[in-house]
């Protein structure tokens, strides 16, 4: 770890810490710019927008203490200020409305909720995070069990990111339940912004990702029901703010059209139950693409229509069946 | 080589539908991603200031330079008025003023002075471009390039190799469905046979330095890339059924039932698939 008092600027820190080529290339990949931009900023000649002096701390974590009171130096308090920073517009451009509301009339269902859920995402993400902190945006729905006629637990359907996380959600799949952040979203229909994992203990059932630093959540709703929620990850505390929280509520409510009327339960449906580890649904899940295949062969077999929705839901199911009975003896 | 005939009715997708924009914004990040980043051959962007890309779409690759290297001024352009929009939308949500988007017809005389652009970009044009188009095009690209730019082209000739034998008969079907549309450079239609042409295009030229480069999307079960492939042709394989039946291909019915079948196929846990691309890249003198 670097001593600030050895180095005369934070310039003179970052050529120490990144003296190797790799190291730069993998802090100029992380940032987002190429390893020539990043020289520029270390030899001086350029001054690097300030969005980019988070996520700089951010990929440095072991010089972050160090490199803090060196960069304030330069861009004096406003550095502190930058979590706050803030202009993001607070509403969606209304040309966007328009291409979803277009992608709706053109699409039929599986293909609806796929591609519009996507199209909100990466917009959501563009304008939620314009310079690159580290977000990831997940859309989570419901497990309606039909036979039983409840919602016993929540899946995420789809997700994009920025480093550090992976553009596209990678994540292998996993029910959750009441333990849940988005569980709690669900089961109450309430938001929730929690502005510093590192602040003291949270009243919300949270389980932090690696590099997750504050987190928030709107659910999806049509009338009284509900499909599922809309949840965001940053990798930078206190970035929730309000204009922030309203452009996620607006993103939460255009995310409705992802979901067909049928997807929305009534609060008194919901009862999530807590759902079992992680490694013990890895195991269950394991077959989960190949069951998915067999039934749609089968089903072409049998002359039945059958979308790939429709069949990843019945195995979602049947996995949430066996586990809920596992976990009950 | 065949003439294309009545060109409007051969086009495989529309331009304007917000749904295909919707699937090209995530192929675009996607094969971004497996070309190795926006520019392997020059990833730090030395010597380049001002870049063209053509055909952009929803402007997924010209965004991504414009915010890498503020310091390039990046054009798009497009003749959807759809993509162009959203991808002006875009630019302006994440605050960035050195990318610009034009609607533009690419098969058509470029809008540009002589000797500008440091790069001229195209990416995925076999769906747009017929044969006859693409000398001109690569012509008009040489134009308006400074002397030392680079025209770079990436293409693919097929739809890829898999094990499932539905997704290969919907492939070998649109192959010859475009040899018929006149879009196919390949002999018999096995293929799209474009990629053997790219560095024959920029020699005619009079391009000089012509390198090439393969890059592979391995998309097969359990892979990484599985997933965002599996969307991106669970929607282009719907997308391109008004086009096979139009050409005399099949049966909606036959298509429907190849469909689901080619998607059952492609989430077995034995499902292997590779998706081949080229880019080839020349210089100005």
């Amino acid at each position: 770890m670097a001593d600030r008092g050895q180095f005369e600027n934070w310039r003179a820190l970052l050529k120490s810490a990144l003296g190797r080529t790799q190291e730069k290339q993998r802090v100029a990949d992380i940032l987002g710019v190429s390893s020539v931009t990043l020289t520029r900023w270390l030899n001086g000649d350029v001054k690097p927008r300030p969005q980019n002096l988070l996520p700089l701390l951010n990929a440095l974590p072991e010089h972050r203490v160090a490199l803090l009171p060196l960069l304030r130096a330069e861009y004096g308090e406003a550095l502190d200020e930058m979590g706050f920073i803030d202009d993001t517009p607070e509403e969606i451009p209304s040309n966007f409305y328009q291409r979803v509301f277009q992608a709706y009339g053109e699409l039929q269902p599986p293909m609806r909720s796929w591609s519009i859920g996507d199209l909100i995402l990466l917009q959501a993400l563009r304008q939620l995070d314009p310079g690159r902190v580290g977000m990831e945006i997940t859309v989570v729905r419901c497990m309606y069990n039909a036979q039983k006629h409840v919602v016993r637990s929540l899946r995420e359907m789809m997700g994009r990111g920025t480093p550090p996380w992976s553009s596209e959600l990678q994540r292998p799949p996993m029910l959750l339940g009441v333990e849940s952040l988005v569980g709690y979203i669900v089961t109450s229909g309430h938001s929730v912004a929690i502005q510093n994992a590192e602040e003291g203990q949270s009243p919300y059932p949270v389980r932090w990702l690696e590099g997750e630093r504050s987190a928030a959540g709107y659910p999806i709703t049509r009338g009284t029901g509900i499909a599922g929620c809309l949840h965001v990850s940053c990798a930078q505390p206190n970035y929730f703010t309000s204009a922030r929280q309203t452009l996620i509520r607006s993103y939460a409510e255009l995310m409705a059209l992802a979901f067909e009327p049928d997807e929305f339960y009534r609060h008194e449906d919901i009862q999530l139950y807590v759902m079992p580890s992680f490694d013990r649904q890895k195991k269950a899940f394991a077959t989960f693409r190949q069951r998915v295949s067999q039934v749609l062969i089968q089903a072409a077999r049998d002359h039945i229509r059958m979308d790939v929705v429709q069949a990843e839901q019945l195995i979602w199911q049947q996995i949430e069946d066996e586990l809920l009975v596992s976990e009950s003896f | 080589m065949q003439d294309t005939p009545q060109e409007e009715n051969t086009y495989v997708f529309d331009a304007e539908s917000a749904a295909e924009m919707a699937r090209l914004i995530a192929q675009d990040l996607l094969v971004t991603k497996y070309m190795g980043g926006l520019l392997p051959e020059n990833p730090a962007f030395i010597g380049i200031k001002r870049v063209l890309d053509v055909a952009c779409g929803p402007g997924g690759w010209t965004i991504e330079v414009a915010f890498a290297h503020p310091d390039v001024e990046v054009v798009g352009i497009d003749i959807s008025h759809t993509m162009i929009e959203y991808a002006r939308t875009q630019a302006k949500v994440q605050g960035l003023s050195n990318a610009r988007f034009l609607v533009m017809d690419a098969t058509r005389p470029l809008d540009f002075p002589d000797d500008y652009f440091d790069l001229v970009n195209l990416r995925g044009a076999v769906g747009f471009m017929s044969p006859t188009a693409w000398p001109n095009f690569v012509r008009e690209a040489v134009r308006i390039s400074h002397s030392g730019g680079m025209i770079r082209l990436t293409e693919c000739d097929d739809m890829g190799t898999t094990s499932s034998p539905a997704f290969e008969k919907l492939s070998a079907m649109g192959s010859a469905a475009f040899l018929r549309a006149g879009r196919s450079f390949s002999p018999e239609g096995r293929n799209w046979g474009l990629t053997p042409m790219l560095a024959r295009f920029l020699r005619e030229a009079g391009c000089k330095n012509i390198q090439q480069r393969a890059h592979v999307i391995d998309y097969s079960a359990g892979t990484e890339a599985h997933d965002g492939m599996f969307h991106n042709w669970m929607i282009s394989l719907k997308f391109t059924q008004p086009f096979l039946v139009r050409m005399g291909s099949a049966t909606q019915e036959e298509l429907d039932n190849l469909y689901q079948q080619a998607l059952a196929e492609m989430m077995a846990d034995d499902f292997s698939a590779l998706w081949y691309f080229l880019t080839v890249t020349g210089e100005k003198p």
